[in-house]
C-alpha cells in the first residue's frame, strides 16, 4: 500500500511538472489560438 | 510485469489522477476566477493611474479620460462595446450623453467611460472592483450582457476544430490548474496576428446544452451581485437588442439575462434603468441602433437621458446635429452622413480615421480633416501631442477659429494639471 501511495505521489508530481512546463513554455498556453472577427480593429 | 505489480501500477495511476482531479474540482468550486482565454477580454490593471491630482485611464483601448481626485460628482459607466460607444467618437457614448445632462446642473460632474469592447460581466466586475479600490465613485452604471457566451463558444469551437493531440493540449490548457499555474508562474506572451473567425462560424460549429445556458446565467447573476455589493449608487441596465435587426443571432442580451438583472437588483437594492422603447427612438431620422446591439449617437443619447432620470435629473432634449460639430467636446465622428452612421461595420471609426489620414496626405491644408483627425488624437491615451500638431496646422486654414478653440481646450487640460501641482 505504501508503495502504491509513493508511486502515486511520483506520478502526481510528474503531472504537475508537465502542467508547470506547459504554463512556462512559449506563448500563454491558456489563450485560445484565434479571435472573433470583429473584436479587434481591422 | 507480474499481475500484482500491474495492479499496483494501475492503482497508483488512478490515485494520482484522482488527486489531480480533486485539486482541479476544488479550484473550480472554491478557487478564484481566472482571466479569459480570449486575449481581447484581458484587462490592463490597474485601470487608473495617477497624474498629479488626477486619475487617468491607463488602458489604451479606452479613450483618454481624466477624473480629478476631488470632483463634484464622479460616475463610471461600465460594460462592453455597446456601452463603450463603438463606432463613433467618445462624445457619442452613453457616458458622454449622461455627462452632458449632469453638467447642466453640476458643472464639476465627470462621467468616465469604462466600456471595453468584448468585455463580459466578469471583466466588468473586475473593472468595477479595480476602479473602486483606487478611487470612490458616486454612481456605477452597468450595461453588460452582450458578451457572456464569447469565451464558452470559442472554447467549444477550438475543440471542434482540433485533432486528437491538439484536443488533449486544449484540455490541459483549459484546466483551472493550468490557468492557476500560468497566473502563479507568470503569463507568456499574447501571440500577435491571431487568425480571425466570424462569430456566426463559431456559433454554427457549437451546440450548447440547457445546462450551459443555465451556467452562463448563474455566472452572470453572480457577477452582478458582486458588483452590487460596492458602496456606491449602483444602476443596472438590462441589455437591449435591435428589434429591426435581421442578422445572425449571436446569443447576446437574452431575455433571461434581462430578468436576471432585475432579479439581482431586487435582491441587492441596486437601481434599474429600464429599457427605453428604442425602436421608437429616432433623432433626425437616425434610429437607435446601427446593428443588432450597438447604438447610434441617437440611441446613446436616449440611454443617457434615461440614466439621468434614474439619478433624479430632468434631462433636456438633445438631437443628433445635422452636421458633425468640429469642436472637440462635441465631435461625434458621423463621417459623411447617414450611410456611415448606419453602416453595421463595427470598425467604421478606425476606417474613418484612415480616410482622414489619406485626405491629409493628399492635401496637408484640408482643414476639416486636420480638425477631425486632431479630435480623434485628443481622445487617444497619450495622443495630445499629435492633436496639437494637427490643430496647429489647421490655424492656417479657414477653420482657424475651431482650431484655436480646440487648442485652448488642450491647454486648459494641461493647465488644470499644472494648477493641481
Amino acid at each position: 500500500m505504501k508503495q502504491i501511495v509513493r508511486n502515486a505521489a511520483v506520478i502526481l508530481a510528474l503531472l504537475l511538472l508537465a502542467i508547470a512546463l506547459l504554463a512556462l513554455w512559449g506563448d500563454d498556453p491558456t489563450l485560445l489560438p484565434f479571435e472573433y472577427e470583429g473584436h479587434a480593429p481591422r | 510485469m507480474p499481475p500484482g505489480e500491474r495492479w499496483a501500477a494501475v492503482a497508483s495511476s488512478v490515485l494520482a489522477v484522482g488527486a489531480l482531479a480533486g485539486v482541479e474540482w476544488g479550484l473550480r468550486l472554491w478557487g478564484p476566477d481566472l482571466p479569459s482565454r480570449l486575449p481581447y477580454q484581458r484587462l490592463v490593471r490597474p485601470v487608473l493611474h495617477k497624474r498629479l491630482d488626477t486619475w487617468a485611464v491607463a488602458d489604451p483601448r479606452m479613450a483618454h479620460q481624466e477624473l480629478p481626485e476631488h470632483s463634484g460628482l464622479a460616475v463610471g459607466v461600465f460594460g462592453g462595446s455597446a456601452a463603450a460607444g463603438l463606432g463613433f467618437s467618445p462624445n457619442a457614448s452613453i457616458a458622454r450623453a449622461l455627462e452632458r445632462h449632469l453638467q447642466d446642473t453640476e458643472l464639476d460632474a465627470h462621467v468616465i467611460n469604462f466600456g471595453l469592447v468584448g468585455a463580459s460581466s466578469r471583466e466588468v466586475r473586475w473593472l468595477v472592483d479595480d476602479v473602486l479600490d483606487t478611487t470612490p465613485l458616486d454612481a456605477v452604471i452597468v450595461y453588460t450582457g452582450n458578451n457572456e457566451y464569447l469565451e464558452l463558444v470559442a472554447e467549444r469551437y477550438a475543440r471542434s476544430q482540433a485533432g486528437a493531440l491538439d484536443r488533449l493540449r486544449l484540455s490541459v490548457a483549459g484546466l483551472r490548474l493550468t490557468g492557476w499555474a500560468v497566473e502563479a508562474l507568470g503569463r507568456g506572451a499574447v501571440p500577435t496576428a491571431l487568425p480571425r473567425v466570424s462569430g456566426a462560424e463559431m456559433e454554427g460549429a457549437v451546440t450548447l446544452s440547457l445546462g450551459d445556458h443555465a451556467a452562463v446565467l448563474d455566472r452572470y447573476e453572480a457577477n452582478l451581485r458582486a458588483i452590487a455589493q460596492h458602496n456606491a449608487t449602483i444602476v443596472f441596465m438590462p441589455v437591449q437588442t435591435n428589434p429591426a435587426w435581421q442578422g445572425a443571432d449571436l446569443r447576446r442580451a437574452t431575455p433571461a439575462m434581462a430578468d436576471g438583472v432585475r432579479r439581482v437588483a431586487a435582491r441587492t437594492g441596486a437601481q434599474v434603468t429600464e429599457p427605453v422603447e428604442l425602436d421608437a427612438v429616432q433623432s433626425r431620422g437616425i434610429p437607435a441602433f446601427y446593428d443588432h446591439i450597438h447604438y447610434t449617437p441617437a440611441g446613446a443619447a436616449a440611454l443617457g437621458a434615461a440614466l439621468h432620470r434614474t439619478l433624479g435629473g430632468e434631462p433636456k432634449a438633445w438631437a443628433v446635429p445635422e452636421t458633425d460639430p468640429l469642436y472637440v467636446d462635441e465631435w461625434l465622428a458621423l463621417g459623411d452622413g447617414e450611410a456611415h452612421v448606419l453602416d453595421p461595420d463595427l470598425w467604421k471609426y478606425s476606417r474613418l480615421l484612415q480616410t482622414l489620414d489619406a485626405r491629409i496626405e493628399t492635401d496637408p491644408r484640408d482643414a476639416d480633416a486636420l480638425i477631425q483627425r486632431g479630435n480623434a488624437w485628443f481622445f487617444e491615451v497619450d495622443g495630445a501631442t499629435q492633436a496639437r500638431t494637427l490643430w496647429t496646422q489647421a490655424l492656417q486654414t479657414p477653420l482657424k477659429a475651431v482650431a484655436e478653440a480646440n487648442l485652448e481646450r488642450l491647454d486648459q487640460q494641461a493647465r488644470s494639471r499644472v494648477l493641481q501641482r
